[in-house]
């Protein structure tokens, strides 16, 4: 059974005229790296806040459809209950840290599951340790990077030990350090642990090697759903819509059109597309 | 070359707190400059186009605009040469309608109610706000505050244009939107320093690019030279775009003299490729 | 409060937080209690001395501390002189101006509420510089004060920095479109000051709606059971300080209230 299944999911927020999400149908196995990629206003945001309970729970709305999250349906479960499942990191590196130091941070989620005390600390050192950020355990927010923000929010979903950790855009307002920080996070979160992911991003460079599946939205809808290369290398039809592919997707695609040369597969990596030119270029 | 608009010397700045923020830099903005200023954040990027317009005052050194010493003037009066455009629109926007919105900045300047409709109706139509004339900016998407935002500063007239990360938080279109007015204002003759993560943006755009480090200038100079230089740019953790980056590596593993020191957009590389073909006898 | 944090190993730091909170609560209403010029210097000395030796002990950082401390001496000097010229009570010895004049009490008065003020910033300081914020709270949480209020005390401590970045920011960014607050007559400035106040309550609102979600997405459900993440608990120093400090406290009372020491104007704090 898929850790999430969205069955006809329609959202319109309260006072507005149009549905913001329209009939969305995804259904997300159990371990799988999820990219949902979109320009702005495709209802990317509020389809993360529907996979916690936020929507319906805590911001109104018409919401028709079912969301099932591991087996439990977020009309009727508390966001409170849902929590325990699928842990959430916001674009905001600042609102979203509540409180007044790394370890406190942390800890917070845990008191909330009312778990003992030993198992707290050994959940908080084991998070922090993943994320690198035991040495800041007791700074508070403002002295943190934006990229150390982050990363002490997904430490806190993660001790949380949730099955899904989802990431609406975390990386849209940091510096390069601090993109390179959280996507190396994640990188190894998919490569040691079990955990679902899903992110929510414009970054097709940073996510082209390791998502197992790209979705894409437009206007609160899914349009496509693909691996990342039969995404990324339908060129026309991404620009269309107003999504980045990887430029040497771009470039190869281009070189397909434009110099007729016959290329059966374009890359979506840097050293995929250094090794094809060689190839093509050897070629005489 | 014509006598530089503005002139940094020997700027150090100190926070009242004691951290060193800026230490010994020097530069010169000329007219018709189109500046990426580009680093990590801390990097000390802010703190020094904060003293373009007099925020901040220098501990050390003299940063004088248009021939006045900043240290002589204040904000007001330098809000007339050198505008700031901050990167949250939400900080700028408090009128109840785009109209007044971008007649605030010129009331401000003491201009007469005619002068003031004049510059109001020219910002409305570069910007394309005609329309929504009479909206609440509040309510607008984050692209279309920017947009008001920008007009508001542009309809005060300066010479500088200040831009604090136009494009963070904004998808493709968006970003081009904006940059696409950036453009407009830098042909009619406004100076364009701009502050970006966005290294696609910076070798689309930008003329010339400041590479901050540590509070010092750790390179600068036309921005083919620095993307050519990307050991030193990987010292503050920086990479030039993908395609840059593809050149590069393509440029070493064949040495040849079709490729550039710097491919700057898909384009250019397109361009080399069709030579690389050329001389290699490619056929499609 | 952060800022005035100095990490260490002192008697105080050792302290659990919870044992400091009930001591600087029962030592400043003490002080309160205690208005003769000698008695109020015994006090700020018996709280001053551990100040001193734990500056030293931390090498505390004045840059943090000196404009703490220049608005302290600013406020001690405004209530010595308010009490010096305006007590209402004694026989005048010194007319400074129609109705205003320095009486035989004023003066030890003034002497006595300056160093009573004196001693409540040392109280404090001991608090604030050995004690984290996280801590604080933990402290309050243990005295049994409801979790719900801890979190919203917390949640102010935390947001308070940020609120005011965002209205520097705010004010940065309107003075760079010529706006200036400080020109104009009071009417003007009024409305000069609206020009910040909306946009600093729109992003405001929009960093509680986040937080709010962020709450939520942790699994707070206000009223549940929850547990205490490293909850502090008592030591032997711990029951001895709160003692002390209720015996101090007590012994005050007493000699204030039954043998009628301590106190120039017995009829008032």
């Amino acid at each position: 059974m898929p850790i999430i299944e969205i069955k006809n999911l329609w959202f319109k927020y309260r006072g507005s005229p149009k549905w913001t999400l329209k009939n969305i149908n995804l259904d997300i196995e159990e371990g799988e790296f999820i990219v949902i990629m979109g320009p702005a206003e495709s209802g990317k945001s509020t389809l993360g806040l529907c996979l916690n309970g936020l929507i319906p729970h805590s911001i109104p709305g018409t919401f028709k459809g079912n969301v099932i999250v591991d087996g439990l349906n977020t009309r009727t479960e508390k966001v409170g209950r849902l929590a325990r499942i699928v842990g959430m990191v916001f674009q905001d590196p600042e609102s979203q840290f509540c409180m007044m130091s790394v370890e406190s941070e942390v800890a917070f989620g845990l008191e909330n599951l009312n778990l003992p005390n030993d198992e707290m600390i050994e959940r908080v050192e084991w998070a922090l340790d993943v994320v690198d950020m035991k040495e800041y355990r007791d700074k508070p927010p403002h002295r943190l990077s934006g990229g150390q923000k982050q990363r002490v929010a997904i430490a806190a979903a993660l001790a949380m030990k949730t099955k899904v950790l989802v990431l609406d855009d975390p990386t849209a307002s940091l510096d390069p350090i601090g993109k390179y920080e959280v996507f190396s996070v994640v990188k190894e979160l998919r490569e040691k642990y079990s955990i679902t992911i899903i992110l929510f991003t414009q970054e097709a460079e940073m996510v082209a090697e390791f998502a197992d599946r790209i979705v894409l939205m437009n206007a609160g809808e899914i349009v496509r759903i693909g691996t990342p290369r039969e995404i990324f290398s339908d060129v026309d039809f991404l620009m269309k819509l107003g999504v980045r592919p990887p430029q040497v997707t771009e470039l190869f695609h281009l070189i397909n059109k434009e110099l007729n040369c016959n290329v059966e597969q374009y890359p979506i990596t840097l050293d995929e597309a250094v090794q094809k030119t060689l190839k093509l270029l050897r070629r005489e | 070359m014509t006598d530089p608009y503005i002139v940094v010397e020997d700027l150090s700045f100190t926070y009242p707190d004691g951290t060193l923020a800026l230490e010994d830099i020097s530069l010169k903005i000329y007219e018709g400059d189109f500046v990426a200023i580009i680093g990590q954040n801390g990097s000390g990027k802010t703190t020094l186009v904060k003293h373009f317009n007099g925020l901040l005052k220098p501990t050390k050194g003299q940063v004088i605009v248009d021939g006045v010493d900043t240290r002589k003037s204040t904000v007001a009066e330098l809000a007339r040469k050198v505008g700031y455009l901050f990167q949250n629109p939400d900080h700028q926007i408090f009128s109840n309608t785009i109209e007044e919105e971008i007649a605030f900045g010129p009331r401000n300047l003491g201009l007469s109610e005619d002068e003031i409709k004049e510059r109001v109706e020219e910002a409305l139509e570069i910007f394309e706000l005609t329309k929504i004339r009479k909206e609440n900016p509040i309510f607008r998407s984050k692209g279309e505050k920017t947009r008001i935002a920008l007009a508001s500063i542009v309809a005060m007239r300066p010479k500088v244009l200040i831009l604090d990360e136009p494009t963070t938080g904004l998808d493709w279109r968006q970003s081009e939107k904006v940059m696409q007015y950036v453009k407009k204002m830098h042909d009619s003759g406004h100076i364009i320093i701009f502050i970006t993560h966005d290294m696609r943006i910076v070798a689309e755009y930008a003329k010339r690019v400041i590479v901050m480090h540590r509070g010092r200038i750790l390179l600068e100079g036309d921005v083919r030279d620095v993307f050519a230089q990307p050991e030193i740019l990987k010292e503050t953790f920086l990479f030039p775009p993908q395609i840059t980056q593809y050149a590069h590596a393509l440029k070493q593993n064949i040495t040849d003299k079709e490729i550039p020191k710097s491919v700057l957009t898909v384009r250019e590389m397109l361009d080399v490729i069709q030579k690389l073909f050329a001389k290699y006898n490619i056929k499609g | 409060m952060s800022e005035l944090y100095c990490p260490g190993n002192t008697f105080f730091h050792k302290l659990s937080p919870q044992t400091k909170i009930i001591f600087t609560f029962l030592m400043s209403i003490t002080a309160l209690f205690i208005q003769m010029p000698l008695w109020n210097l015994v006090f700020l000395l018996a709280v001053g001395i551990p100040v001193i030796w734990l500056k030293f002990k931390l090498k505390v950082t004045s840059a943090v501390l000196k404009p703490f401390l220049r608005t302290a001496v600013v406020v001690t000097c405004a209530i010595a002189v308010s009490w010096l010229l305006f007590s209402g009570v004694g026989k005048p010895i010194y007319k400074v101006y129609d109705g205003i004049y320095i009486t035989d009490l004023s003066i030890p008065l003034a002497i006595a509420m300056a160093l009573r003020l004196l001693s409540l910033l040392a109280i404090t300081i001991i608090l604030v510089v050995t004690t984290r914020e996280v801590d604080i709270i933990a402290g309050i949480r243990k005295l049994r004060i409801p979790y719900f209020i801890c979190l919203i005390f917390a949640l102010a401590l935390r947001f308070i920095p940020t609120l005011y970045d965002d209205y520097h920011t705010i004010v940065e960014a309107q003075m760079s479109r010529g706006l200036e607050l400080e020109k104009g007559s009071l009417l003007e400035r009024v409305r000069k000051l609206i020009i910040i106040l909306v946009p600093w309550l729109i992003t405001s609102f929009k960093r509680v709606t986040i937080l709010a979600n962020a709450l939520d997405s942790r699994g707070f459900i206000p009223l549940q059971p929850r547990s205490f993440y490293k909850e502090p608990r008592y030591s032997k120093t711990d029951y001895v300080m709160i003692f002390l400090s209720f015996a101090v406290f007590i012994l005050v009372l007493i000699l204030r209230y039954y043998f009628g020491y301590l106190a120039i104007i017995p009829w008032r704090l």
